[in-house]
């Protein structure tokens, strides 16, 4: 048994409203603490979901990007391929046979006399200007729209 | 009140079910650490086992180019088509199907289509990227197609080349011509890799990947070849053996300086793409392969002998007629025209020139054996010329030891002996570069995959053969016998100086010369008095005319005419249109 206490001095209530305002949030903060535990609980296992949920995002990510870039590169040596293909083709085309055969289906022959046509190199003559300070003034001072074209 | 009634319903079942709870938990942490750690290193070495495959991975073959870096041949992935005939709904219309694409179908191959039994069988091996589309296009049951570990060899120019290029066999190694000589070089290397692979076995993209031993692709090798100048010659080798119905022909370009080969036609010839379809007979590089007598040709080691050993100088004179008689044996001169009639004489030059046997018996013997002897063999004749293809032939240079009596004066007409083309173009290099016997090559130069030079193949001097002196002789008679001789007109090309000699050979076939069985050839150079190309043909068995002038000088006129055109060599006017 608790022997009840006793109080020597009686208690008095200066103001009933602050005191009532002071039990009751007395009564929120005891409400509260009884889940703080859980609450922090709660955010440590969020926080580290949230950690191991972005690694799986960010891996996953990765693996797409690097099937991309596998179906990249494989796509890339497909049109290498490709490309010696045409190469090839190309080649076939062009070849000495191909063009010889197509030249006697239209009736052509080799020349039996070859013209050589010696033509002279033109002479390039500069003329001299007879002020060449001058002269390089003039450009200088022609206008800017002359000087562009 | 929630407190006192979970108070006093569940205190012991709930102690009981966290406690077994941590049991559990306790249970799997263990495990945990266990699989994890304990043994964690050795589970994963198993798991990667389990996904993880070594592969050997083959090397890509290298290509070959022309001298000018453009691809003759190159290896492109390649797919093969197969048959699961279980699957087969309609095995006719399958047939009929594959038909339509490869045009005839191997009888097993149709008789294996109808058997329900069967699971596999190829329909065709290494199949081109077309027909692989037009199968794949098909999608009909049964009909499947395999991309192969190793490539399809492509030609790109076709039978360019053919007999020089060679070929190769399903698994890409080299069989024949420079594939087979560069084998090791463009074969390449192939490798083993271990890596991680889904459950279909396709690697994994970035997943682990463990080079065993690292594949080495094959390298490229470049040639000599001129694919314009091999191309004319091929034409030029057609066009005469056409005309005059002959067995076979030989025409080689080659660089007197730098004893580059820059053209070596053979004919017949083979297409690559499907050597299989040709005979063995079409596949040889009769220029490297086939030793033959060369005839008249062989008159310029004789006259070389003579000047070189000065035994016989530029205006010594022998008798001139028509036919003599040497240990116990007749030699005529040819009746083409150019008999050397009885009563006067002749110099070396009009010998050459005019190309009388018995005239170059008559000098052979004023040599001697032991002069002749040494200048067939530092000419390069009996002995293989380097030039590095498959299956040269040496020749039969016989020394003196084992001559008849007769041997020195047929000889020295070229009778008794035998040479490769390659051998007669090599030594008439040595007449047109001033006297030094070049080592004949056809590949320039070796390139790794990425392209960095491994090896540049340098002109060779393998020895001096005469002096430039005598090389001058030998020009100015070579070039006599085009303004003269028997080279006149059909080796003379308008605007350009030739020189060269005819050769008119019989055959020996089954050991014994045979009547109308005859090697006509041509061998000159161009422009005199510097050629600047070398330019041999031989054709063999021709009908209707034999005479190397009429046969063989054509085409030798037709090459080196677009040679110098090709190079760039302008017509001189001081060359009339005869070529004189």
């Amino acid at each position: 048994m608790i022997q009840p206490q006793r109080h020597d001095r009686t208690i008095r209530i200066g103001n009933p409203r602050a005191v009532r305002a002071a039990t009751q949030r007395r009564k929120a903060r005891k409400k509260r603490a009884r889940y703080v535990g859980v609450t922090r609980t709660l955010a440590v296992l969020t926080a580290v979901l949230a950690l191991l949920m972005s690694y799986v995002v960010l891996t996953s990510s990765l693996t797409g990007l690097s099937y991309a870039v596998a179906k990249a590169q494989a796509n890339r040596e497909t049109l290498q391929e490709e490309t010696m293909r045409l190469d090839d083709r190309i080649a076939a085309l062009r070849s000495d046979d191909r063009l010889s055969q197509l030249a006697a289906r239209l009736g052509m022959t080799e020349p039996a006399r070859l013209a050589v046509v010696r033509i002279a190199v033109p002479r390039v003559v500069r003329a001299k200007p007879s002020f060449p300070v001058l002269s390089s003034l003039a450009g200088f001072f022609a206008p800017a729209v002359a000087r562009q074209q | 009140m929630h407190q006192r009634t979970f108070a006093r319903v569940a205190p012991m079942r709930a102690r009981l079910f966290f406690y077994a709870c941590m049991v559990v938990a306790l249970f799997l942490a263990w495990r945990l650490s266990v699989v994890q750690g304990l043994d964690g290193r050795l589970y994963a070495k198993e798991a990667l086992a389990q996904r993880s495959d070594t592969v050997e991975v083959f090397a890509r073959r290298g290509s070959i180019l022309d001298r000018n870096g453009n691809v003759l041949v190159r290896s492109m992935p390649s797919e093969s088509v197969y048959a699961i005939p279980r699957e087969i709904l309609d095995p006719d219309a399958t047939a009929a199907k594959l038909r339509t694409i490869f045009g005839k179908l191997d009888p097993g191959v149709v008789a294996a289509l109808h058997d329900r039994h069967l699971w596999f069988v190829w329909i065709a091996r290494k199949v081109s990227h077309d027909l692989a589309q037009r199968v794949r296009a098909l999608d009909g049951p049964g009909i499947a197609l395999k991309e192969e570990d190793t490539g399809l060899r492509v030609d790109t120019s076709g039978s360019l080349a053919s007999t020089v290029l060679g070929f190769v066999g399903t698994d890409e190694n080299g069989l024949d011509g420079v594939e087979y000589a560069y084998d090791d070089v463009l074969r390449g290397r192939s490798g083993r890799v271990t890596l991680e692979a889904d459950q279909f076995g396709r690697p994994i993209p970035f997943g682990l990947e463990r080079v065993v031993t690292p594949a080495q692709a094959g390298s490229t090798v470049q040639l000599t070849l001129d694919p314009y100048l091999q191309f004319v010659a091929e034409h030029a080798l057609r066009q005469q053996v056409r005309a005059f119905h002959a067995l076979d022909g030989t025409a080689i370009v080659m660089d007197p300086w730098t004893g580059e080969i820059l053209a070596l036609a053979n004919l017949p010839d083979f297409d690559p793409n499907r050597f299989w379809k040709f005979d063995d007979d079409a596949r040889r590089d009769r220029g490297v392969m086939d030793a033959y007598e060369p005839g008249s040709t062989y008159k310029l080691i004789t006259a070389a002998a003579a000047l070189d050993s000065r035994k016989v100088t530029w205006t010594s004179r022998f008798p001139a007629r028509d036919t003599i008689e040497v240990g116990g044996r007749t030699i005529h001169n040819a009746e083409d025209g150019f008999m050397a009639g009885t009563g006067g004489s002749e110099t070396l030059e009009q010998i050459v020139e005019f190309s009388h046997n018995v005239g170059a018996a008559e000098v052979g013997l004023s040599i001697g054996a032991k002069t002749f002897y040494a200048m067939e063999r530092k000419a390069g004749f009996g002995d293989p010329s380097g030039v590095g293809l498959p299956g040269e032939n040496p020749g039969i240079v016989p020394p003196p030891s084992q001559w008849s009596g007769s041997s020195l004066a047929t000889m020295s007409f070229g009778q008794g002996v035998s040479v490769t083309p390659l051998a007669m173009a090599r030594y008439y290099c040595a007449v047109a570069n001033g006297g030094n016997l070049m080592e004949p090559h056809i590949v320039r130069a070796v390139y790794d995959q990425q392209g960095k030079l491994v090896r540049r193949v340098t002109p060779r001097i393998v020895r001096r053969v005469f002096s430039q002196h005598t090389a001058e002789e030998l020009r100015t008679i070579l070039r006599a016998v085009v303004l003269h001789g028997t080279g006149d007109p059909t080796a003379q090309i308008p605007g350009y100086a030739t020189a060269g000699k005819t050769g008119t050979a019989e055959m020996v076939v089954d050991g014994e010369y045979r009547g109308g069985y005859y090697a006509a050839s041509f061998i000159g150079m161009v422009p005199y008095p510097r050629p600047r190309y070398v330019v041999y043909v031989k054709v063999e068995r021709p009908i209707g005319s034999y005479y190397g002038s009429v046969v063989a000088a054509p085409a030798f006129a037709a090459i080196s005419r677009a040679a110098m055109l090709h190079a760039g060599v302008l017509p001189s006017a001081a060359v009339a249109r005869n070529g004189r």
